[in-house]
């Protein structure tokens, strides 16, 4: 066969080759950008395997935190170490608050009161979203829709969700 | 997104480049998977091909336009929200994103009948909206090879002129090259294509040189004698000779081109054109290399399983007339050695007793495929169930695609009636209710509509739980295609079990024998590891 032929027929061989093994499952498959928005999102159908990728990966976890600022609708940023052992201290920016009450009947328990000054539509229809940064790790807490600009969450004083919201240290980012 | 260690499968693509094509396919979207299929291996083509430079100008051309518009641009960030928050990656949702008119001092972003119309302070260009969804998965593949390209082109491209777009889309081609050459090694491939040449040479096999026995003896003698390329896997070999005659075969076709023009050689750079290569290849390959695994989704027209079963009988189905023995043998032998090599990754022992198993018969898998057969049969009711509830004429072409004869034959001088007698609307509406006319008077035809209600109604797979919405019905048609497709591959392969039946003592006495050849060449493959 003539050089250039042969030399065709290799590139077809390469090509098709190759195509049959982009269309074959792997081992593993990749995490991509959208899966960390439909992550954020709440939309991932099996968010666990996406979240097992995450805690083994520094890289992925920043660029989720990345992401999740880059979607917010508002921020507040860590905060300096309360002056008084208030443990419960709260947060306040222009556009929400987050406070923290502790339960009159069960003592174990604690209330996060938010407040959204301008709402979305999401917000107010569905549920509201809240991440907690702390430590390259993003802790996500959903939140009942808004009544009149206010929703609330009953968890238990150890829960882990909580404890990141409580952090003077933890971002605080407030989805849309 | 990456950092995983490089291994290059036996098909010359890394496993990290697999498992990116992987989610492309199967990430979710605003409704249902977020990238067509379609668009997916569009991407997977230009990349095993190289031919990804127009692509990577289009993408620079539609980015621009995200960040210049007026509207569109007007957030923080644009790529972000066009692309991954509002997926304005189909048509219709592209069209609405654009469609104020943009105009900012020399720029321009208009939408035009046929196409998003740019002017930039130095350049033109056009896009068309069906493109963007190709586009879309190519981005989703840049941001996942380098995470930092997104914030990059937000930066450079806020009223960058042509040759900031140019300059970007050379840097991308640049960083693709080198990816793929780490991901992609042509060398590898190089290697296979001359390896089994060389062995075509010394057996001194020509043209027609695919049969059964060919398929064979290259495996036994590659396995034995290059581990290096993977030949060890019966289904690699019988890949590499498939594809090896395929690439044969069609330069033998082009023998005759008075120049390799047709085949896109550049004669002054003396290199193959990229683009005319994407063309001839799939241009002259058949639907062999479908992917039906979108079937696998919603509407779910086949299982997992059932795909899995079916992907060798499909993928050979257009030499099964010559090589069904050696699909056949793909298709047991191979999982039976996929199997011994999982146990090779545990212990010896596991080992041994996988070489002790007997793997499923020929008779076994004829009965599989004739279930498989059947199951798509109700699955093609169901279809017809479906459009003919929502009113869609199409339901009579699916109809009778499994009527009896007489019935086909009844269901068509009826329509050739309904048509000549101007009974039914030229757009076909009322034909439902003129057609349960025919039914009334037709027992036959009252049954089988009866059975495609019962079909719709035993399906509990997703896109069949209710009816869909009108505007989803166009899958189904395309699920019904496919559907009849492979029920007429299988129907080649049941019909290899007849004949077989009547020359060789059937395919019983064919399996006992490959059984013999396939253990004894496992035994030497993996002999060391049974002995210890």
């Amino acid at each position: 066969m003539q050089p250039d032929k042969q030399e065709y027929a290799e590139m077809l061989f390469a090509a098709r080759t190759g195509l049959q093994g982009l269309q074959q499952s792997s081992g593993e498959k990749a995490i991509l950008m959208n899966d960390l928005v439909q992550l954020i999102k709440g939309n991932l159908p099996e968010p666990e395997q996406v979240i097992v990728q995450l805690n083994q990966s520094l890289t992925l976890r920043r660029q989720y935190a990345e992401l999740i600022k880059q979607l917010a609708y508002a921020q507040s940023a860590s905060q300096v170490a309360a002056s008084t052992n208030d443990k419960l201290a709260g947060r306040e920016t222009d556009i929400f608050s987050l406070k923290f009450k502790r339960d009159t009947l069960v003592e174990s328990q604690i209330y996060a009161l938010l407040n959204i000054k301008h709402p979305t539509g999401n917000q107010s229809g569905k549920s509201v979203v809240l991440f907690a940064l702390l430590d390259e790790h993003a802790e996500r807490i959903e939140f009942p829709s808004l009544i009149d600009g206010r929703t609330q969450q009953l968890f238990e004083e150890d829960d882990r969700r909580l404890q990141r919201l409580i952090n003077p240290n933890s971002e605080i980012v407030l989805m849309p | 997104m990456q950092g995983k260690a490089m291994n290059i499968t036996p098909y010359g693509v890394s496993e990290t480049l697999q498992g990116i094509f992987e989610a492309l396919r199967e990430t979710p979207g605003l409704s249902g998977n977020k990238f067509r299929m379609e668009d997916v291996n569009k991407v997977a083509q230009y990349l095993v091909c190289r031919n990804y430079g127009k692509a990577c100008l289009e993408l620079g051309y539609l980015c621009w336009a995200v960040i210049n518009h007026q509207r569109v641009g007007d957030n923080k960030n644009p790529l972000l929200s066009f692309f991954w928050v509002d997926e304005s990656i189909t048509p219709k949702r592209f069209r609405n994103a654009f469609s104020q008119e943009s105009q900012v001092q020399n720029h321009q972003i208009s939408l035009q009948r046929e196409s998003l119309s740019i002017t930039g302070s130095d350049f033109h260009f056009d896009i068309s909206p069906t493109r963007v969804g190709v586009l879309s998965v190519l981005l989703e593949f840049i941001v996942n090879m380098r995470g930092t390209w997104l914030q990059e082109i937000e930066d450079k491209f806020v009223e960058a002129n042509d040759k900031q777009i140019k300059s970007f889309s050379s840097e991308l081609q640049k960083e693709l090259y080198q990816y793929l050459n780490e991901h992609m090694p042509e060398a590898q491939q190089q290697r296979r294509f001359r390896f089994v040449c060389q062995w075509l040479e010394q057996e001194k096999l020509s043209e027609g040189f695919l049969t059964d026995d060919a398929i064979l003896d290259f495996w036994r003698y590659a396995s034995l004698e290059q581990d290096s390329l993977s030949y060890t896997l019966y289904s690699s070999a019988m890949s590499d000779l498939v594809e090896t005659h395929k690439a044969l075969n069609e330069i033998n076709l082009k023998q005759n081109a008075k120049s390799a023009y047709s085949m896109g050689l550049d004669q002054e750079a003396g290199e193959y054109s990229p683009e005319r290569l994407t063309e001839n290849l799939f241009e002259y390959c058949s639907d062999d290399d479908a992917d039906c695994s979108w079937m696998c989704d919603t509407p779910k027209f086949l299982t997992k399983m059932q795909w899995a079963e079916l992907q060798p009988f499909y993928r050979y189905s257009s030499y099964s007339p010559n090589i069904t023995r050696s699909i056949l043998r793909l298709a047991i032998f191979g999982q039976w050695q996929a199997n011994i090599v999982q146990a090779k990754r545990k212990s010896n022992a596991l080992v041994v007793q996988k070489l002790n198993e007997s793997p499923a018969s020929y008779y076994d898998t004829k009965q599989s495929l004739a279930d498989i057969c059947a199951a798509i049969g109700n699955v093609i009711q169901a279809i017809c169930y479906i459009f003919m509830k929502l009113e869609d004429a199409r339901f009579i072409g699916t109809l009778n695609t499994f009527m009896e004869e007489s019935e086909v034959q009844k269901t068509k001088a009826w329509m050739q009636q309904q048509v000549q007698s101007g009974d039914l609307e030229t757009d076909l509406s009322g034909i439902v209710t003129s057609f349960k006319e025919l039914m009334l008077s037709e027992p036959a035809i009252n049954q089988a509509i009866s059975n495609c209600e019962k079909s719709f109604k035993n399906n509990n797979k997703s896109g069949f739980k209710v009816l869909p919405e009108v505007e989803e019905i166009d899958v189904y048609e395309q699920g019904f295609e496919s559907l009849s497709e492979l029920q007429k591959v299988i129907a080649v392969y049941l019909s290899w079990f007849s004949e077989t039946e009547d020359q060789n003592n059937g395919a019983e006495s064919i399996f006992t024998s490959d059984v013999s050849i396939f253990k004894t060449t496992f035994e030497k493959i993996y002999g060391a590891a049974h002995a210890a």
